[in-house]
C-alpha cells in the first residue's frame, strides 16, 4: 500500500487525446449494475434457454423424422423456433430493461451528475451511447447470447451440415432482431428515464407504455391495424420478417418498421431535450 | 469598463514574480518560466454574451485572465457561474467569442474540457459510486488510463482529506465531504486551468478554512491556473492575485488584487481634537470627501493632485489639534462596495 502525501503533486502522465468516453460510461454502468444483483435476473432468464437446449438435443438426436415431430410444428428446430424463443424472452427482457435502464438517466439528473459528465470531454452522443451500451449488454445477455448459444448447440449436435446450410442466416437474424429491440425498447427506456425524475416513475411509465396498448389491441382485435398500438405486436411483426417466418398479424410489416423508427426517433428527441449539462430556470 | 491589455500587464507581473520565485527555488531543469508562458493567457473573452430567454446573464464581456489565480467576484446573480458555464460549453453562447488557452470554446469544446477542471456550485455526484470510484471515473472520462486514474484517485482523495472515506458511497457523504469530492474529481487529471464555482458554499467555518487551504495548496504547488467564482471577498483576497468584479452580467473592475487595494491613494484616516465640524466643512470646501470612520476617526479623501498638506492647513485654519493622520487602507471590500454601489446608483 503506497503512502500518500497530503499535498498536491502534479501528475506526470499523459491523457489519451480523444478518449472513448462512451465506452468508459458503458463499462462503469455495467459494473455498477452487476454489483446490484443483475445476475439473479439473468439466471432467471436462462430457464427457458435450458429447456430449449434440452429440446434441441432430444429432437435432434431422437425426434427428427418421427411422426410426433412431423405432427407437432412447435417441436421443430427451424427459424420459427428461434423467433419463438426470442418472443418468449419478452418478459425477461422487459424486466431487465426496467431494472437496468429506468435509473440510468433519472439518477444522473437527480444527483446533478450531468454537470460532471459534460464538464469532461463527453458529448450528448457519448453519454447516450454509453448508457445504451449498458442496456445493450444486459439485453444481449437475455436475447442475443442465449439465442446464439442455442444455434451453436443445434449445429454441434446435428449429425450433418443440412441444418447449417438451410438456416445459415439465423445468427444474423438474431443479431438484427437484437439491434431492433435495443434501438426501440432500449432507447425508449432511456428516454423515459430522462423524462422522469425518479427511477420508479420511469419504470411505471415504461411498464404502462408496454401494457396498456396491449390491452387496447385486445379490445380492438377485430381491427387489423390495432396491433400497431402494441410494441410487442409491432416487434413480432417486424421480427417475423427478419427470420423469414409467417407473419403473426395482418398489418403491413412496413407499418411496423415505421412505428419502430417513430418510437426510436421520438425517444432520441426526448433524450436530447432532457439530457442537459445544467438546468436553466428561465 | 474592462481594460483591454490589462491581462498582458498582469501576465508580465506574474512572469516577473515567477522569475523572482524561481531564483529562490532549487533549480529544476524541467521547470522553467517558459512552461507557464506557454499558457499564460488562460482565458480571452470578446463580447461574450450568455442569454437565458430574454435574460442576459453575461453581457458582452471582453476580458482576459492571465495565468495564476483569478477571482470572479460579485453578488449572487452577477453572472459568475454563467460565465464559467459558458466557457465550458455547458450553456449556449448567445454571441461573442471565447478562447481558453488559445482554443475556441465553441469549436474545440471537448479538447478544452480535457485540460480544464470544473468544480460546480451545486451538489453534483455520480450515484452508486464510492468516493474512489467517482474520482477514478472522472479521471477516465478525462482521458486517463484506468490504472492511472485509480492511482491518482487515491492520491487526490488523501490530499483532499477523504482518504478514510474513499470506499464509502458518495451519496452518504456530508455536505463538506461532497464539496471535497467535487474538488477531487475536478483535479484528478491535473488540469491546466481549474474553475471553482463557490467552493466554500454550504460549509461550516472549519470546513471552509480547510477548503481554502486546499485551494491555496493547489494554487501554489500545482502548475494550474485557477478561476475562483465567489461572492465571499476574503476568499478572493486570500487565494487570488487577480480579480474580476462582476455585477448584473457585466465586468465592473478587473486588475491585480494588490493594485486594486492600493488604488485608494489620497485617502487618509484622521482624528482631531477641537471643532471637528468646522474642520470637516473647511476640507469639504476645498474639495475633499469626508466621512465618519470608526472610533471617532474621519476618513478623508483628497482631491486629485492634493497632498497631506491640505489636511494640515485645514487643522491650522480651523484651530483643531491633529491627533492622528495615517494613510487609509482600502480592502477589496471597499473596492467592491464602491463599484457595486456606484453601479447600482447609476442604474436607478
Amino acid at each position: 500500500m503506497p503512502i500518500y502525501e497530503e499535498t498536491y503533486r502534479s501528475w506526470e502522465g499523459s491523457l489519451i487525446p480523444r478518449p472513448r468516453t462512451w465506452r468508459v460510461i458503458g463499462k462503469t454502468g455495467i459494473r455498477l449494475l452487476w454489483k446490484k444483483g443483475m445476475i439473479l435476473f439473468i439466471l432467471l432468464a436462462y430457464i427457458p434457454f435450458f429447456v430449449r437446449a434440452v429440446q434441441i438435443y432430444l429432437m435432434t438426436r431422437f425426434g427428427e423424422g418421427t411422426p410426433l415431430a412431423e405432427a407437432v410444428q412447435s417441436l421443430k428446430i427451424n427459424a420459427d423456433f428461434f423467433h419463438g424463443f426470442l418472443q418468449g424472452q419478452w418478459l425477461y427482457l422487459i424486466l431487465i430493461l426496467i431494472f437496468a435502464g429506468a435509473g440510468l438517466v433519472a439518477n444522473d439528473r437527480k444527483y446533478n451528475a450531468l454537470t460532471i459528465y459534460f464538464s469532461k470531454p463527453v458529448g450528448f452522443w457519448d453519454y447516450a451511447s454509453g448508457k445504451l451500451l449498458i442496456i445493450a449488454f444486459y439485453g444481449a445477455l437475455v436475447t442475443l447470447i442465449p439465442a446464439w448459444l442455442l444455434f451453436i448447440i443445434k449445429v454441434m449436435v446435428s449429425q450433418d451440415a443440412a441444418f447449417l446450410n438451410q438456416y445459415y442466416y439465423i445468427p444474423f437474424s438474431i443479431l438484427a432482431y437484437f439491434l431492433m429491440v435495443v434501438a426501440s425498447l432500449g432507447v425508449l427506456i432511456l428516454a423515459l428515464s430522462a423524462a422522469a425524475r425518479s427511477t420508479r416513475s420511469a419504470a411505471v411509465f415504461y411498464f404502462a407504455i408496454l401494457t396498456f396498448p396491449e390491452i387496447i389491441r385486445g379490445i380492438l382485435s377485430r381491427i387489423p391495424e390495432a396491433g400497431l398500438f402494441s410494441l410487442n405486436a409491432v416487434l413480432r411483426q417486424a421480427g417475423a420478417g427478419l427470420f423469414g417466418v409467417s407473419r403473426p398479424y395482418v398489418f403491413s410489416p412496413i407499418l411496423a418498421w415505421l412505428v419502430l423508427i417513430g418510437v426510436s426517433g421520438l425517444s432520441v428527441l426526448i433524450l436530447h431535450w432532457r439530457v442537459r449539462p445544467t438546468e436553466v430556470i428561465k | 469598463m474592462p481594460q483591454k491589455g490589462l491581462a498582458s500587464e498582469m501576465n508580465a507581473e506574474y512572469i516577473k514574480e515567477n522569475r523572482k520565485q524561481t531564483r529562490h527555488r532549487p533549480v529544476n531543469k524541467n521547470t522553467s518560466t517558459n512552461q507557464h508562458a506557454g499558457f499564460y493567457l488562460s482565458v480571452q473573452l470578446q463580447d461574450f454574451t450568455i442569454q437565458y430567454g430574454a435574460l442576459k446573464a453575461v453581457r458582452s464581456v471582453t476580458l482576459e485572465f492571465g495565468a495564476g489565480s483569478t477571482g470572479l467576484l460579485g453578488p449572487n446573480g452577477a453572472g459568475k457561474s454563467s460565465l464559467i458555464k459558458g466557457l465550458l460549453g455547458l450553456v449556449p453562447v448567445a454571441s461573442g467569442s471565447a478562447l481558453i488557452m488559445g482554443k475556441s470554446v465553441v469549436a474545440e469544446r471537448k479538447a478544452i474540457r480535457q485540460v480544464v477542471g470544473y468544480m460546480p456550485e451545486d451538489d453534483c455526484l455520480i450515484p452508486g459510486l464510492t468516493g474512489i470510484g467517482m474520482v477514478q471515473y472522472a479521471g477516465e472520462l478525462a482521458g486517463m488510463s484506468r490504472e492511472d486514474a485509480m492511482q491518482r484517485g487515491h492520491e487526490i482523495l488523501f490530499m483532499t482529506g477523504l482518504g478514510e472515506a474513499r470506499y464509502r458511497k458518495v451519496e452518504t457523504y456530508s455536505a463538506g465531504m461532497k464539496q471535497r469530492i467535487k474538488l477531487a474529481q475536478a483535479i484528478v487529471h491535473d488540469p491546466k486551468l481549474l474553475f471553482l464555482d463557490e467552493p466554500t458554499s454550504g460549509m461550516d467555518p472549519r470546513g471552509r478554512q480547510e477548503m481554502l487551504d486546499l485551494i491555496q495548496i493547489i494554487a501554489s504547488r500545482g502548475k494550474m491556473s485557477i478561476v475562483l467564482a465567489t461572492h465571499i471577498l476574503v476568499d478572493v483576497e486570500r487565494i487570488c492575485r487577480q480579480v474580476v468584479i462582476m455585477d448584473k452580467g457585466a465586468v465592473l473592475e478587473q486588475g491585480l488584487v494588490d493594485e486594486l487595494r492600493g488604488s485608494y491613494q489620497g485617502s487618509y484616516t484622521v482624528r482631531v481634537e477641537g471643532d471637528e465640524k468646522a474642520f470637516v466643512q473647511w476640507l469639504e470646501k476645498k474639495g475633499c470627501r469626508v466621512s465618519p470612520g470608526e472610533k471617532q476617526h474621519l476618513d478623508v479623501s483628497l482631491p486629485k493632485g492634493k497632498k497631506t498638506g491640505l489636511i494640515l492647513e485645514g487643522a491650522k485654519q480651523t484651530d483643531v489639534r491633529l491627533r492622528k493622520l495615517v494613510p487609509g487602507v482600502q480592502t477589496l471590500e471597499d473596492v467592491f462596495v464602491k463599484r457595486i454601489g456606484a453601479e447600482s446608483i447609476a442604474h436607478l
